[in-house]
């Protein structure tokens, strides 16, 4: 019964670490798309279509989380209002800013859906849950690249 | 550390935090500067100087550290607030996001344009609004 309880506590972790993954990268989605339309400036081009490959990245991502929820026969949190509610990612203002405040508010975004899925790997490992931590050392591995590209085009060189 | 430094909010720590790691970024001549950002974040006695540092530090280190200026801009635009006094006492409080995003080098020109802008907005405000640096409520 004890080892039942435990182990049922441990699935909970590994789902719970999943639905905020999902929400985070449901955020960081909505924050990627928010600077793919309103980018300005001079690397308008270059930062445009840069957004437009991350957010497509995170869309066929945030389906693989949330089947891999439906695979441990969790239900997937949907709807934007629940999402906002499961995600601790902040919003970017609404006026004219500079490429460079986009970049570095998605840099932020990415720290905290990175602090996110290390939280979800832990889980995965200590249920020994080998398919949620591969999905998620997938991820990790993701936004790790993408934070590398994002701080590369801030360096002033 | 002094115990006005121990107790000081989290935004300030966190700040501060900041600051610190722009040392090893930066080259002895910049430390000066950084020190006395540290400083006046930490102590919290005169948020006019820890504005007027901070903006002087952006102007001789941002091109070279956009992200901790970011952060930097990001906590003290939410933690801090331009106060004016009005000709007919009204007090009115001016965010900090948008004004920071100006590349104002110290908080005397800032300043100068709020006060010119309040100005333009209402004639009937004199030319030098009476204008200070509060801690958002």
């Amino acid at each position: 019964m004890t080892t039942q309880t435990a182990t049922s506590k441990k699935t909970n972790a590994v789902a719970d670490g999943l639905k905020t993954l999902l929400a985070d990268s449901y955020a960081l989605m909505a924050q990627t798309h928010h600077a793919h339309w309103n980018v300005e400036g001079p690397n308008f081009f270059q930062l445009h279509t840069a957004f437009q490959t991350q957010y497509e990245e995170l869309f066929i991502a945030i389906d693989e989380i949330a089947e891999r929820l439906r695979a441990l026969d969790v239900l997937a949190p949907g709807g934007l209002q629940t999402l906002a509610n499961g995600s601790q990612i902040t919003e970017m203002g609404t006026g004219s800013m500079p490429g460079k405040d986009f970049v570095a508010h998605l840099i932020e975004c990415h720290e905290a859906v990175l602090g996110t899925a290390h939280q979800a790997r832990k889980a995965a490992g200590e249920s020994d849950d080998l398919e949620t931590q591969d999905l998620v050392i997938k991820r990790i591995q993701t936004h790790e690249k993408t934070l590398w590209m994002l701080r590369s085009f801030l360096k002033n060189l | 550390m002094s115990s006005s430094a121990l107790s000081a909010p989290c935004w300030r720590h966190q700040a501060a935090r900041i600051v610190e790691e722009l040392f090893p970024a930066t080259g002895p001549g910049a430390w000066d500067i950084l020190l006395d950002l540290r400083t006046a974040l930490l102590e919290g006695t005169s948020w006019e100087g820890a504005l007027d540092q901070f903006l002087r530090c952006r102007v001789a280190l941002e091109a070279d550290h956009y992200l901790p200026f970011f952060r930097l801009r990001r906590l003290i635009a939410c933690s801090l607030q331009l106060e004016a006094t009005l000709e007919n006492n009204e007090v009115r409080r001016e965010n900090l996001a948008s004004l920071l995003q100006r590349r104002h080098a110290t908080l005397e020109s800032l300043k100068q344009a709020v006060s010119r802008e309040l100005f333009e907005q209402d004639l009937r405000q004199g030319h030098a609004v009476p204008l200070r640096v509060v801690e958002a409520v």
